[in-house]
């Protein structure tokens, strides 16, 4: 007789942790939370120090990065991952817009009503405590995630920020102090999950404070190797500890593991495109065609101007951020646009870059294995910028930035444009440097048993099967137009609800 | 990552060989080298210091000339390793002389940079220009310096 749980949520990432706290608060109710990863307590500082994010990403261990082909050429950027306890959240640079109205009624219109605007916000606000605007109907004052703004457009700006601004307004772009409003656009105050400095990740906001209930079971560097079904049922879950190999029984049995993972144990257990388990030898249990399809990510692009001779700190200003739509007739909009810090080499001029980042992606990728071994990474086939449509966003958007640092006022910080060079097809370089603003989705999207291409209904219950769910971005059946680590959390706690029949 | 461009150098192709293969005037090409070791003919270490934000760090490497195919061709490797994640950077430069005239020369470059490591999470945002400024720079003193040769032998008694 297998040990068992009355839930087993395998990943504890950003959706993973916050469905474990919330589904522990019935103290009847048994969670077994599976992480791949490590648990490190207390947390070391290069994770809890939220001033060593750039850090954490070049020296921590705590990173999986996939290389993903670019398609013009074949060379490649790294697609990443958290592999710790609060998964990206642990491990990503803090920011936290939410979802737009635009796109959670885009879900809804795809069949999902559950997820409409006006039904999704009361579960936005209960998630948050939002510093700067606690008594804002939109806002959340006493949710376990601490939200901050540690630059506010109303508060002092460093003369470069306010050059900044002043410019982007001076384009017709209007001043946005809050991007968490349903359609933002301008000049925004960027949200991040910051509190007194120190990350707050949701293995800080959330299991934390669950930690101590007997009800919650804990596994770390555990993890999952595939699921056993028979019939319509989920009847045992692998994974491995210290090398050896555990079975566990749940009653209901939650993915949470990520959008490169979960659709990995779904295709290791069988669950997938009959084609693609024929090809990897591996029998077909419950077919899906889904499983891996519909990835979507936002592609990122570099302009990397001359910077000024004299070191200007606050230039380093990402915590300001342009929402701008590449054509006015866009519904919402499409492009991100970040101030980034200074490079400086030995004998060389100064560079600094401006990000510039289309929070869409017209055509689709994938997800899929070159192999039936658990240990193996899973490929990622991104195609971004396959589209024409979104090449042309993307370059309309390099030309607004290009426009917006050459103008006089911004030659005391920005000067020549040194990539790409003025003259060359910005198309195709786009193409051939593109990189990813990390906001993978889409794996094992979510919609009703009339789409063929669907993995789990709008209630996160996987089609056809009675006790599986899937829960973080593999779901998400188009990518927002915001990062989507507070996406990721907000799809934990619907989850929650669905599982104790609260929604 | 792939970069190439041309440079024209106010010089006969001989005297751009000889320079090419000179290890210390090479090395003198190379903005912000630091402690430049010579190990042999074809090869010397150095280092150069740089920072992204606020993390500084070193990118101490070896020079080689790999392969030689006189007078038009050869291919210079750089490997290193950067101080701050340990990720290498492994490149090779292929360079072709073109002579234009009696004492001019078009200088053709092609390099493959490739990055193994974390280091590559940064590649878009600051080593893909890094690179092509290096590069430039590069191709800017050899222009210069190997000018200042020739003009040099040009010169009665030298």
């Amino acid at each position: 007789m297998h040990e068992r749980y009355d839930v087993i949520i395998v990943g504890g990432g950003s959706a993973g942790c916050a469905a474990a706290m919330r589904l522990s608060e019935d103290p009847h109710r048994r969670v077994l939370l599976l992480e791949a990863g490590p648990d490190p307590q207390p947390l070391p500082e290069l994770v809890a120090d939220a001033a060593q994010q750039t850090r954490l990403l070049l020296e921590s261990p705590y990173l999986e990065m996939y290389p993903t082909p670019r398609t013009l050429d074949g060379s490649i950027f790294y697609s990443l991952a958290g592999r710790i306890m609060g998964g990206g959240s642990s491990v990503n640079v803090m920011a936290a817009p939410r979802p737009l109205r635009h796109d959670l009624d885009t879900w809804a219109a795809l069949g999902n009503p559950a997820w409409a605007y006006e039904r999704t916000l009361p579960v936005l606000k209960r998630m948050e405590t939002d510093r700067d605007f606690p008594d804002s109907p939109l806002h959340g004052r006493d949710g376990p995630l601490h939200i901050e703004r540690p630059l506010r457009l109303d508060g002092p700006l460093s003369e470069a920020g306010r050059a900044f601004v002043e410019r982007a307004v001076s384009m017709g772009l209007p001043l946005c102090p809050d991007l968490n409003v349903p359609d933002p656009l301008g000049v925004c105050a960027s949200p991040y999950t910051m509190k007194d400095g120190r990350r707050q990740s949701t293995t800080v906001a959330y299991l934390d404070r669950a930690r101590g209930r007997p009800n919650l079971t804990i596994r770390a560097e555990a993890p999952a190797l595939g699921l056993r079904v028979e019939g319509r049922r989920v009847e045992a879950v692998y994974y491995e500890q210290d090398g050896v190999r555990h079975t566990v029984a749940g009653d209901q049995v939650v993915l949470s593991a990520g959008v490169y993972r979960t659709p990995q144990l779904l295709l290791l257990s069988g669950i997938g495109p009959p084609r693609e388990l024929h090809r990897l030898g591996i029998p077909v249990v419950h077919p899906l065609e889904g499983v891996g399809e519909n990835y979507q990510d936002h592609a990122t692009v570099y302009l990397t101007f001359e910077g000024p001779t004299h070191f200007v700190e606050e230039l380093i200003v990402p915590r300001l951020r342009l929402m701008i739509k590449s054509d006015p007739s866009r519904p919402c909009g499409d492009i991100h646009i970040i101030p980034r810090p200074p490079t400086e080499v030995a004998g060389l001029r100064r560079m600094v870059p401006v990000s510039v980042h289309l929070l869409e992606q017209r055509n689709r990728g994938r997800v899929y294995l070159a192999s039936a071994d658990p240990h193996a990474q899973p490929c990622v086939d991104a195609r971004l910028l396959d589209d024409p449509g979104d090449v042309e966003a993307l370059v309309a958007a390099m030309r607004f930035v290009y426009e917006l640092a050459s103008h006089p006022t911004m030659q005391r910080y920005y000067g020549a444009l040194l990539q790409p060079s003025p003259r060359e097809d910005w198309a195709r370089w786009a193409r051939a440097t593109h990189d990813s603003y990390h906001h993978g989705v889409g794996t094992c999207r979510m919609g009703p048993a009339s789409d063929p291409l669907a993995v789990v209904d709008p209630q996160l219950r996987v089609h056809g099967l009675d006790n599986l769910w899937v829960a973080d971005a593999s779901v998400v059946p188009v990518v927002p137009h915001a990062n989507t680590n507070l996406t990721a959390i907000l799809i934990g706690e619907q989850l929650s609800d669905f599982l104790a029949g609260r929604a | 990552m792939q970069f190439a461009d041309r440079v024209v150098v106010r010089a006969p192709a001989a005297t751009v060989w000889d320079f090419l293969l000179d290890p210390r005037a090479l090395a003198a090409c190379i903005p912000g080298a630091e402690a430049v070791a010579q190990l042999d003919d074809h090869t010397f270490t150095a280092a150069i210091a740089a920072s992204v934000g606020p993390i500084s760090g070193k990118f101490a490497f070896r020079a080689q000339i790999v392969d030689r195919r006189p007078p038009r061709q050869l291919t210079a490797r750089v490997e290193g390793v950067d101080s701050v994640t340990r990720s290498t950077v492994h490149s090779d430069t292929v360079l072709t002389l073109e002579p234009l005239g009696p004492a001019e020369t078009a200088v053709n470059y092609q390099a493959t940079v490739q990055i193994q490591g974390r280091l590559a999470i940064l590649g878009e945002m600051v080593l893909r220009t890094t690179a092509a400024l290096l590069l430039a720079e590069c191709a800017r003193r050899l222009q210069e310096q190997v000018a200042a040769r020739a003009n040099r032998a040009d010169q009665p008694g030298s």
